[in-house]
């Protein structure tokens, strides 16, 4: 059995060359990959959240059907069964569960799961067209894969989620930040251009080969049912041996994922990678006169620190982010082999795991909205911050890893001075050693 | 409290360098006296009101004038080295002048009859940018620590290595030769280049405008055809 690495390698490099077709925008190590399809395959891989926007038609949800059904063995039907689009009519029964009437009428109250809620793999399909007030619905499921209805509660083990957004148009609402915070990634999925395009019109049997009528009717009795959760699994597995037969293409079955999920959380940072994300999250985190970024408040003319991404942006990065960059980071590292992650990697996932989660002044610079470039504006500005964020931290990387060496001697006892200087790194390791001026205890 | 730096244990960075510069100094005393005048000479004929900005025609004539004081003052490689540094150090304003100050070097390198120069930069916060202006054929130049914009452009034959890392437009417009950069290089690297080879062993900001040559990024090729260089 070829390893798992090699198995995800060539359902990416089917999806590419058969399902999903277009263009590569993103280089890393000498490879070129499309940053939509990179980051759904992350995404699937360690079971996290990824919000694809997007004109309509140009791929968000059939993407992510392909990625989901290959990574997670299921056929297409069935992760079509699981999608919810939203709309502002969408209800909790439809999305999450509703009463089994028929035992309702018997006096006993049992809740039917929908199969969003059941199935691991979970498709949002506009949903920026749920309303504002209909988003805190899906919050703690899309978090923590905990759905509850009535008195019952489902916990997922695992799963993922993509959910699409076009772009703002007469019908769409705005996400509300603690449910952007939720996702992992944002992600464009962008025109193929014209010759990929005319492709795509002219292929009509790319989805069949996912399709499985008999494996998706089981799976949809069994949905309905109260059979084992291993019965599942020997569906998907029928499923996969179909699709290795008549596609020799691997899918990962819930083993392989743990198995690839273990060898990726082996891969540690290294020293640079770690303390560029700590200059990363400096910047974007301190403000000088109010100790840290609060999106109530903003920093006045004349601020310190105008020069650091802090000045132009409102409140922090909640501690949601870290926990993306590190699993995007492993995962990302994991598919190319290579044994460390470093700041090459952190470049490639920092733009998609903070353009949805940095909330950028009002007043901020415009004439990046309406300069030249290729990505979507939040994307393209969170990859010019991170740009400039790497520049500085090259520039002064040896000062910065020396002011956390010192920092480590001196949280272990030994009497040593803080390293000084200009970037709010500095201040920040000084309060971690406990030399803020003004610091007040209650 | 969890310590958050435990990681860092034992990664201390390497060294800043710190030059015995008043050892170097007493050294290269006569050296360094003709080569400050030099330079002023320079500044004073060219860039007199403290401007300079860095465009085809400026960049030209500045180095031309900076080839005749550069035949006026014989020196060694190290007397380079240690004015580069001194010029690194000087609150005189004549010395802020980055560009001319790259030109003045790269004249004096390219005028010494040495076959190979070595110039260490390291532990240096400024970048000295035009280094390798012109770099003639037959010669090789190996600097040591990070150079700044236009590193190696319009050079006519020869090696240049940096170990380290460089800015924007290295090797542009340059006809032969070949630039090896151990760091990285920031965008538009090759722009308008002609003919010789870049690599880029660090990480590349992007390539420019080539129109000639070969530019690789670490072992792939990027621009240009390898078979044909």
């Amino acid at each position: 059995m070829a390893d798992v690495r090699t198995d995800v390698r060539d359902i990416l490099s089917y999806v590419e060359d058969h399902l999903y077709y277009n263009r590569p925008d993103l280089e890393i190590g000498g490879e070129r990959f499309n940053a939509s399809l990179l980051m759904s395959v992350l995404t699937g891989l360690v079971g996290g959240k990824a919000l694809i926007v997007g004109e309509p038609g140009l791929g968000k949800t059939t993407s992510a059907e392909y990625v989901g059904a290959l990574l997670y063995r299921l056929p297409l039907g069935t992760v079509w069964e699981a999608e919810v689009s939203g709309h502002p009519e969408q209800t909790e029964e439809k999305i999450i569960g509703r009463p089994n009437l028929g035992e309702l009428n018997q006096g006993r109250e049992q809740v039917v799961w929908s199969a969003f809620a059941q199935l691991p793999v979970k498709i949002v399909d506009e949903i920026n067209r749920l309303p504002e007030t209909k988003q805190s619905l899906i919050l703690n499921g899309v978090d923590r894969g905990h759905w509850t209805y009535l008195n019952a509660m489902l916990i997922n083990e695992e799963f993922t989620l993509f959910a699409t957004a076009n772009y703002q148009d007469r019908g769409t609402n705005t996400l509300v930040p603690p449910l952007m915070d939720r996702f992992d990634v944002m992600v464009e999925s962008k025109h193929p251009g014209p010759n990929l395009s005319w492709a795509i019109g002219t292929d009509s049997t790319r989805e069949s080969a996912l399709r499985d009528t008999r494996c998706e009717s089981a799976i949809q009795e069994w949905l309905g049912g109260t059979g084992p959760p291993s019965e599942i699994e020997t569906l998907c597995d029928g499923f996969g041996e179909r699709v290795s037969s008549s596609l020799d293409l691997p899918t990962l079955g819930r083993e392989r994922r743990r198995q690839a999920r273990e060898e990726m959380a082996t891969l540690v940072f290294d020293t640079d990678a770690s303390a560029l994300m700590r200059t990363y999250l400096a910047e974007l985190t301190f403000c000088c006169k109010y100790g840290q970024k609060r999106s109530n408040e903003f920093c006045g003319e004349g601020c310190h620190y105008t020069g650091y991404l802090g000045y132009g942006v409102k409140g922090c990065l909640s501690n949601r982010f870290p926990v993306s960059v590190r699993q995007y980071a492993q995962a990302l590292a994991w598919l190319l082999g290579d044994s460390s992650i470093t700041v090459e990697h952190l470049r490639l996932v920092l733009p998609y795991t903070s353009a949805h989660r940095i909330q950028w002044r009002d007043d901020g610079e415009t004439d990046v909205e309406h300069g030249p470039r290729g990505d979507a504006y939040l994307i393209h500005r969170a990859r010019e911050a991170v740009n400039d964020v790497v520049r500085r931290y090259t520039e002064q990387s040896g000062r910065i890893r020396e002011a956390l060496e010192v920092a480590n001697r001196a949280f272990s006892g030994e009497k040593v001075v803080p390293v000084d200087g200009e970037h709010p790194i500095y201040e920040e390791i000084k309060k971690d050693l406990g030399h803020e001026t003004g610091r007040v205890f209650s | 409290m969890k310590n958050p730096f435990a990681e860092f244990a034992g990664k201390t960075p390497e060294p800043v360098r710190r030059l015995p510069m008043e050892d170097i100094l007493a050294e290269h005393t006569d050296a360094l006296d003709s080569l400050k005048a030099g330079f002023k000479r320079l500044i004073e004929d060219e860039a007199g009101d403290g401007l300079w900005q860095p465009d085809g025609d400026s960049i030209v004539r500045v180095y031309e004038k900076a080839c005749d004081i550069g035949t006026d003052v014989r020196v060694e490689p190290g007397d380079i080295e240690v004015f580069a540094h001194v010029a690194f150090r000087s609150e005189d304003p004549d010395f802020y002048l980055m560009g001319p100050l790259g030109l003045y070097i790269s004249a004096l390198c390219n005028a010494s009859d040495r076959a190979e120069i070595t110039l260490n930069f390291g532990g240096q916060d400024l970048r000295l940018p035009l280094l390798g202006y012109r770099f003639p054929e037959g010669r090789r130049l190996d600097v040591e620590g990070h150079l700044g914009d236009l590193t190696g452009i319009s050079m006519t034959g020869g090696a240049l290595n940096v170990n380290g890392h460089v800015g924007r437009y290295l090797g542009a417009g340059m006809a032969a030769g070949s630039i090896r950069v151990e760091g990285d290089a920031g965008r538009f690297v090759g722009e308008q280049m002609v003919g010789g080879e870049i690599r880029v062993a660090g990480r590349l900001g992007g390539v420019g405008k080539p129109v000639g040559g070969v530019v690789y990024h670490r072992r792939q090729c990027v621009y240009g055809d390898p078979e044909a260089a």
